[in-house]
């Protein structure tokens, strides 16, 4: 969608750059000549949750989470293809249900009101929700690249 | 017993190349699985430890190191600690550690520093003839300092999960930090007279007065963490 950017990362800036002038009005609104708004703060927490959330997606799809593969590496390479669809299998188990978990959290909060937005609770809730889907969709995706990529050559 | 499982399960996963963070969501859930504890709250809990104002703080110091690092100021700090303590022996070591104290001051973050300045600093030692390896490794040991001088991002989670004063926190890092970047230095000199590494020229006096006001800007916002985390990031 987004070219050569992954679009998860792309929300996710464009959530940090609201974030930013929402953060920017709320510190300066605490000065002495102004007087900020009390949402700002309730805001620039969501806006954060959600971005970091998101964010997951976009590390998920760049493979760039910290990991050690020192000892991986000596294997041969179709035990490592199998590790790692091993290792996505059981990541993929955990975010569904996870997903799960997440939508029944928003059922749980939909009537509760947030302290200073006009909406609920389950409005901040539905970003895990949301980020799961998002991992999902990420982890299929590598599964199926992992699956259809080239055979490693036979060893002699 | 169950927590040795969890410690030993969770070595386990990332020495078989599980991503870290996966393998910690893995075994706190088979935990709760085991424990008949239940998930019900997982997701809430996740979303709950990221729901702090000061966290806010962790993006806005990352994008302060961005900023930095895109406008060239490291170029503006580097200059500075090589006038400063480039003449002694094995002098753009000494210009490693020091230039990595000075980012530390704005960063908070390890990879900010061997990101921002790290190429500069073993491209700047390479050409001087200083070993790739001996580059590299001072250049990792320096950027360590990065999470202890504030502001530091590791301060920050901590503070906000222990409820410890974070204030209190960043200027608990500081004299570490600095001790560090001696301990480091005394070793760059040791290992450098051992090797015969070269040093700079003097850099005269009214020269380094130059370069401090031109980095000034730079050195200025050092956090403690006292006008409020989220107001000095």
């Amino acid at each position: 969608m987004f070219g050569k950017y992954v679009t998860e990362a792309v929300v996710a800036s464009a959530i940090f750059i609201v974030l930013f002038f929402i953060i920017l009005w709320q510190v300066f609104g605490r000065t002495p000549i102004l007087t900020g708004p009390v949402w700002t703060e309730e805001l620039a927490r969501w806006l954060w949750v959600w971005m970091a959330l998101i964010g997951i997606g976009a590390v998920e799809k760049r493979d760039a989470h910290l990991r050690m593969g020192f000892l991986t590496a000596l294997l041969p390479q179709a035990a490592q293809r199998g590790l790692s669809v091993l290792t996505d299998l059981v990541y993929l188990g955990l975010a569904g249900h996870l997903i799960w978990i997440a939508w029944k959290s928003v059922l749980r909060t939909w009537n509760y009101e947030s302290v200073s937005l006009p909406t609920t609770d389950a409005v901040l809730y539905a970003s895990a929700l949301v980020a799961m889907i998002l991992i999902v969709h990420r982890i299929l995706r590598r599964l199926y690249g992992t699956l259809a990529g080239p055979r490693p050559e036979p060893e002699s | 017993m169950v927590l040795a499982s969890v410690v030993i399960g969770w070595l386990l996963l990332v020495l078989l190349n599980v991503p870290i963070g996966i393998a910690m969501i893995m075994v706190s859930m088979g935990y709760f699985y085991y424990s008949g504890l239940g998930l019900a709250f997982a997701s809430q809990r996740m979303v709950d430890g990221l729901n702090s104002f000061p966290m806010l703080a962790v993006p806005l110091f990352i994008l302060a190191a961005a900023i930095l690092n895109s406008a060239g100021i490291t170029n503006h700090l580097f200059g500075f600690a090589r006038a400063l303590v480039g003449r002694f022996t094995g002098g753009l070591g000494h210009v490693n550690v020091l230039a990595s104290l000075f980012f530390s001051g704005m960063s908070g973050s390890a990879i900010a520093d061997a990101g921002g300045l790290g190429k500069m600093e073993i491209e700047a030692m390479r050409n001087a003839g200083y070993d790739d390896e001996f580059a590299g490794s001072v250049t990792a040991a320096s950027s360590m300092i990065g999470p202890l001088v504030p502001p530091s991002i590791t301060m920050v989670l901590y503070g906000v999960i222990s409820n410890t004063s974070i204030g209190k926190l960043f200027l608990g890092g500081i004299i570490p930090g600095v001790l560090c970047a001696l301990s480091l230095m005394v070793m760059v000199y040791l290992i450098a007279r051992k090797r015969g590494y070269p040093r700079d020229v003097v850099t005269p006096l009214p020269e380094i007065g130059r370069l401090f006001i031109k980095s000034l800007p730079e050195l200025a916002p050092i956090s403690t963490g006292h006008l409020g985390l989220t107001k000095e990031a």
